[in-house]
């Protein structure tokens, strides 16, 4: 046990490593000079701007060697440092982070419908495999994932709020300032976000709930006469969420992703609308700050999945 | 024109009427509109005319009456929320650095420029400035309005004046309003109530320049030195409204300034409403859905969701001003083959019937050009006589005239813009009926203006501008001149048109001002065939009918939010 | 090479002769399940329609008709005109080029690395395995859309940028799931035999390895072409997809929610097209899932 979570650790150290070169290295693919786009400025401002841009060229060390320029690159980032913001000229760091909170509540919220949805589902499909219900469900989840995301919300606005007036249109209010309207305003955004999730992981608490169900002890709790209804929740619900553990720690970079739309339609001050908004004002610093965000994330909500998945399943520890 | 003499007037009485105050507004806010409204899509207000703030833009009020949209100025109800969606959020909230057009709307309601223009022509009984007098055509004084405080307690004076615009000159501020106030030598505070500006050269745009709060407001020198960077999220001016809250992505809030100094006609204290919240939602399909619902007040739509606004019980729709934005625009690189060809350009714009495009694009809310880059309706405006429009005899002669009767081939940029992108496929289809074959680039805003107008890449740019100018010195200091940034060639176009646009911005008589832009027009459109507009519209802002006074907001009301009330 | 092994020639040797009996049953097998005819049905007739559109489609995707705009569908425009006055028929066949296209495009990208990264990895272990491994690891720390966002973003949109980030968006998956199928069959009686009769390393991969790999890989495909068409739809929808004059699926459903209210075949007809093709290639990919390992039937 102890040697895999170093192992992991150790191995998460080169992954840490290139996640960051990854992010760094987009500076480079800047076509033109790295240093206008930094700056916000057009090549022909660029070259009236000369002196300003090389001194700038200098302080960021990008007259140095890719290598160096990486370190430095890195230490400022370390230090939250990624420069000002191309629209607001302000600190890339002050205009993340208000937003990463809004953004964590909306896709904790989507994970929770996702699970409220796949958990019972999932299992209703594993114990009446291949009824009509199964057949539902199954083709539900697939057809899910075939809908655009952006029209699903588009059709769900003018439906629940401008039809039948049910829910307001946009806009987001923390349901820790504002329980009611918070909510409300949450529903549209974190069902359609919940919804994809829950597709997937429907499938899969199907299939881990058939595996656990075919296993010998379940058999054998049934056997011994246990009621049907806790030997599925109970004891092999409680089996087969390891591999749902690992699902929901992939969804987590997924929702970042997906964020992007939602967040855009529902007008929602997350990080997924300003990567869209900085990317239509060619805002380079936050767009580099918010790719390593969204990296970062994802990598380490998947190294914790791993010692989760170490910490629950014993066999793990002997491998 | 009794209007446009009145211009350098600052000592007129003209009583605030009823009907002088539904035109009043903070300059600027062409780029405003353009944001906020979508007339012309998203990506122009910061693109390819980025809110050049130039110049200030009033309503006409002859125009607005004969539109039969003005109804009288009611007192109104104190109190209320009012909230309204624009498309855009600001960069900023320091009204010298603004970025986009779009910014305009947030900024006036927190500043007060030093003049406020009223139908083309600085009203000084609605600014900060009561009186204004031309010592000699260097020297301007301004008398300072007493007892007028920033949101901070501290006293608008004189010094105020002398401070901000000095700050406005510092290139380090990189004010947006800066390239059009180079004309000011320095500004002098002579005693409390008295600022003297010293020109390096006579300026007859001055007033429309300093008209605006893109740019040029008015912002407390404690508050600026107080916050420093922060201060684009600490703002203090003058204006109806103080700072609230600013939650980035989402909204801005702003409360009543109970310290107000405006009054309405009855002599109640302006602002009626308590507070006003602006948000931004890019999606026109969710803005519009918004107005519906009533979450929001007012949005300005895009012309597809006009017949749907117009239908709705519970929406008023008031019509702005023609000639903003220009929705379409053919501009010429002189030097790049083969548009260095005088023949071939006029027969490129020759081909052209834009009235497909106001037809299929705009729903038959746009109109035709007929003149230069001037604003319909206003003292600067006229039609210019000759000028390209459409006709396919004419475009098949200047062909073969230029050797190639059979047609050529032709790179066209644009940039992205769905209705940007369809006029420029209608015209590819139009240049094809008489053998011109164009290939369409698309890029967005900022590349496009980058490839076409600095490196010079392309031969044709199909764009739009935020719109004409009723202070006609904007597009010829901003497209026509030599050292103008939407010239592609660097050049100076012809000898005698580089000296008309001196003359322009040097000369006082606007009689005389308007016959030198009769001559650039000419040039332009007709002798040098480089700048071809050819569509604009109309605003249009939809309100909830519950919110009074809404005709005098019309599109650019946005900056009049202080006479809005909710009934 | 998915082709060769398709040619059910030269049955010189009985793995390969194995795998090929195998090409013969496997439609036979997919087809038998119910839902799988109507999906391979349709993606073959938007297939033809993209590859044909030159030649089918009744008129030109620029053609502007503009008495005829906005009209509902009519015998003249099967699927009705746009606010120009084209024919969506027509633009609808020739965006299913372009979003096809990058599709299929990426999803041969994505398999042209993966691929041999998984092989590489899977056989040869030890330190190779760690580094390609860790490099996969690094790529799926950016989600697809995110990682499209910012390349795209970055070198400009233009259709070969949109294939390249959706079609290495799909690597890692690609190099695992082979990487874990090559694991299990490395150590099979065959491969140790062929080894100790002397065969290289290359042969050993391409010929007794490679063709135990196929099945995943070709539902995993099936599967990530669905996703590269909705990949396609949603940058469209946030600004970074192929730019006009082209149409594409994605732009022309973008397009079409501002006219929403005055015209809502606009956007039902590509809402639809790319709601079918993503559901055809996902159901398709399930039942070839079933027809390629019965064990996992019902799964």
């Amino acid at each position: 046990m102890f040697a895999y979570l170093v192992r992991r650790l150790l191995q998460f150290i080169p992954v840490l490593i290139g996640v960051t070169f990854l992010v760094f290295s987009l500076t480079l693919l800047l076509p033109g000079d790295p240093v206008a786009s930094l700056l916000g400025l057009s090549e022909g401002q660029a070259q009236v701007d000369a002196e300003m841009v090389q001194r700038y060229r200098h302080e960021l060390g990008l007259d140095q060697p890719v290598p160096v320029q990486y370190g430095m690159w890195l230490g400022r980032a370390v230090r939250g440092d990624f420069g000002d913001s191309i629209k607001t000229r302000r600190p890339v760091a002050d205009e993340i982070l208000p937003r990463l909170k809004v953004t964590a509540q909306v896709s904790v919220a989507a994970l929770i419908v996702s699970l409220l949805i796949a958990l019972p589902a999932g299992v209703a499909g594993a114990v009446w495999r291949n009824s009509w219900l199964d057949r539902l469900i199954t083709m539900l989840a697939v057809a899910a994932v075939a809908v655009p995301s952006f029209w699903l919300a588009i059709m769900m606005i003018l439906l629940f709020a401008v039809q039948w007036q049910v829910l307001p249109p946009s806009g987001f209010v923390s349901p820790f300032d504002d329980p009611v309207r918070g909510l409300k305003l949450m529903v549209m955004p974190v069902l359609i976000l919940g919804w994809e999730g829950a597709a997937v992981l429907t499938r899969q608490t199907r299939s881990a709930m058939l595996e656990v169900l075919s296993q010998d002890y379940v058999r054998t709790a049934r056997a011994k006469g246990l009621a049907g209804r806790r030997v599925i929740w109970v004891h092999a619900l409680k089996n087969a969420m390891l591999p749902i553990i690992t699902i929901l720690g992939l969804r987590i970079g997924l929702l970042l992703g997906g964020s992007a739309i939602v967040e855009t339609i529902f007008t929602i001050p997350g990080i997924g609308r300003l990567l869209v908004s900085s990317i239509s004002t060619r805002d380079f610093p936050v767009i580099q700050a918010l790719v390593l965000v969204i990296g970062l994330s994802t990598v380490v909500a998947s190294l914790l999945t791993d010692i989760a998945y170490a910490l629950l399943d014993p066999r793990i520890r002997y491998r | 024109m009794d209007r446009a003499e009145n211009y350098w007037k600052g000592s007129r009485t003209r009583r605030i009427s009823r009907r002088s105050a539904l035109g009043l507004m903070g300059a600027g806010t062409l780029a405003a509109w353009l944001a906020a409204c979508g007339g012309a899509d998203k990506g122009s207000s910061s693109g390819s005319a980025p809110a050049p703030s130039t110049s200030a833009n009033a309503a006409p009020t002859q125009l607005a009456a004969a539109q039969g949209t003005v109804t009288a100025f009611q007192t109104g109800n104190t109190g209320g929320k009012f909230k309204l969606g624009v498309t855009l959020e600001p960069g900023t909230l320091d009204t010298a650095i603004p970025l986009s057009g779009g910014d305009t709307v947030f900024l006036s309601t927190m500043y007060n420029p030093l003049v406020t223009i009223d139908h083309f022509v600085p009203n000084p009984q609605l600014s900060l400035a009561q009186k204004w007098e031309i010592v000699d055509p260097t020297t301007i004084t301004f008398t300072i309005r007493p007892g007028v405080k920033f949101h901070d307690g501290t006293d608008f004076d004189a010094e105020s004046v002398k401070w901000n615009f000095t700050r406005i000159l510092d290139p380090a501020t990189k004010s947006a309003a800066r390239s059009n106030l180079i004309d000011i030598d320095r500004v002098e505070a002579v005693d409390k109530s008295t600022a003297k500006f010293i020109l390096k050269s006579p300026n007859a745009t001055l007033l429309t320049a300093i008209g605006t709060v893109y740019g040029a407001g008015m912002a407390s020198r404690t508050a600026v030195e107080k916050w420093g960077k922060e201060f684009t999220s600490h703002p203090v001016g003058t204006g109806p409204f103080v700072f609230d809250q600013w939650v980035p992505g989402s909204h801005v809030t702003v409360k009543r300034n109970p310290n107000y100094w405006e009054k309405d006609s009855a002599g109640k204290a302006l602002p009626y409403l308590d507070e006003v919240t602006i948000q931004a939602i890019p999606d026109d399909t969710v803005r519009f859905a918004n107005l519906q619902t009533g979450d929001i007040h007012y949005a300005a739509l895009n012309q597809k969701d006009w017949a749907a606004g117009d239908k709705h019980s519970d929406l008023t729709m008031i019509k702005g001003l023609p000639g903003i934005p220009v929705n379409s625009v053919l501009v010429f690189n002189l030097d790049k083959p083969p548009a260095d060809n005088l023949n071939l350009r006029k027969a490129m714009a020759f081909a052209l019937d834009p009235s497909v495009a106001t037809k299929n694009v705009y729903f038959g809310y746009a109109d035709v050009i007929k003149g230069g880059m001037r604003q319909p309706g206003s003292w600067a405006y006229s039609e210019t006589p000759g000028r390209p429009a459409y006709d396919v005899a004419k475009a098949k002669e200047f062909l073969a005239a230029a050797g190639v009767p059979n047609g050529l081939n032709l790179d066209v940029i644009t940039y992205t813009s769905p209705q940007i992108n369809q006029q420029t496929e209608i015209y590819q289809e139009q240049w094809a009926k008489v053998g011109i074959n164009a290939k369409i680039t698309t890029q967005d805003v900022t590349t496009s203006t980058d490839s076409f107008f600095v490196k010079g890449l392309f031969p044709v740019f199909s764009t739009s501008w935020g719109t004409t100018y009723f202070e006609p010195n904007g597009a010829a200091s901003y497209i026509y001149s030599k050292d103008a940034y939407y010239n592609p060639m660097h050049r100076a176009i012809t000898p005698e048109l580089e000296d008309l646009v001196v003359k322009g911005r040097q000369t006082y008589n606007l009689d005389e001002r308007k016959k030198i832009y009769d001559r650039i027009d000419q040039i332009v459109l007709v002798e040098q065939c480089y700048y071809i507009p050819l569509i604009y519209s109309t605003g249009r802002g939809y309100f909830r009918k519950n919110v009074g006074n809404a005709d005098i907001f019309t599109w650019f009301a946005a900056n009049r939010m202080q006479s809005l009330f909710l009934k | 090479m998915i082709s060769q092994q398709a040619t059910p020639a030269e049955p010189l040797r009985s793995t390969r002769r194995r795998t090929s009996a195998r090409w013969v049953v496997l439609p036979v097998r997919v087809l038998r399940s119910p839902m799988a005819l109507p999906c391979v049905v349709i993606i073959v007739i938007f297939a033809v329609c993209a590859v044909l559109a030159s030649v089918l489609a009744p008129y030109s995707p620029r053609e502007q008709r503009s008495a005829e705009a906005l009209e509902s569908p009519s015998v003249k425009h099967p699927l009705g005109t746009d606010n120009l006055g084209r024919d969506m028929l027509s633009r609808m066949m020739y965006g299913a080029r372009v979003s096809l296209g990058i599709g299929f495009g990426a999803v041969v990208l994505g398999l042209a690395v993966g691929v041999p990264l998984g092989l590489i990895a899977g056989y040869q272990r030890g330190f190779t395995d760690e580094v390609i491994m860790r490099l996969m690891e690094i790529q799926i720390a950016f989600p697809g859309l995110i990682f499209a966002l910012a390349l795209v973003s970055t070198l400009g949109p233009s259709v070969r940028n949109l294939l390249i980030a959706i079609g290495i968006a799909g690597v890692p998956g690609v190099a695992r799931l082979v990487r874990a199928q090559v694991l299990s069959v490395r150590e099979r009686d065959y491969v140790l035999a062929a080894r100790a009769l002397g065969a290289g390393s290359a042969r050993i991969l391409l010929r007794h390895i490679w063709p135990n790999c196929t099945a995943p890989v070709i539902v995993a495909a099936t599967l990530s072409m669905g996703y590269a068409v909705l990949a396609e739809a949603s940058l469209s929808f946030l600004g970074v997809g192929v730019r006009p004059p082209t149409p594409t699926w994605g732009s022309m459903l973008q397009f079409s929610f501002g006219y929403l209210s005055i015209a809502p075949y606009l956007s039902i007809v590509p809402g639809v097209a790319i709601f079918l093709l993503v559901l055809s290639f996902n159901l398709l990919g399930d039942a070839l899932r079933d027809a390629l390992d019965p064990s996992l039937r019902g799964r």
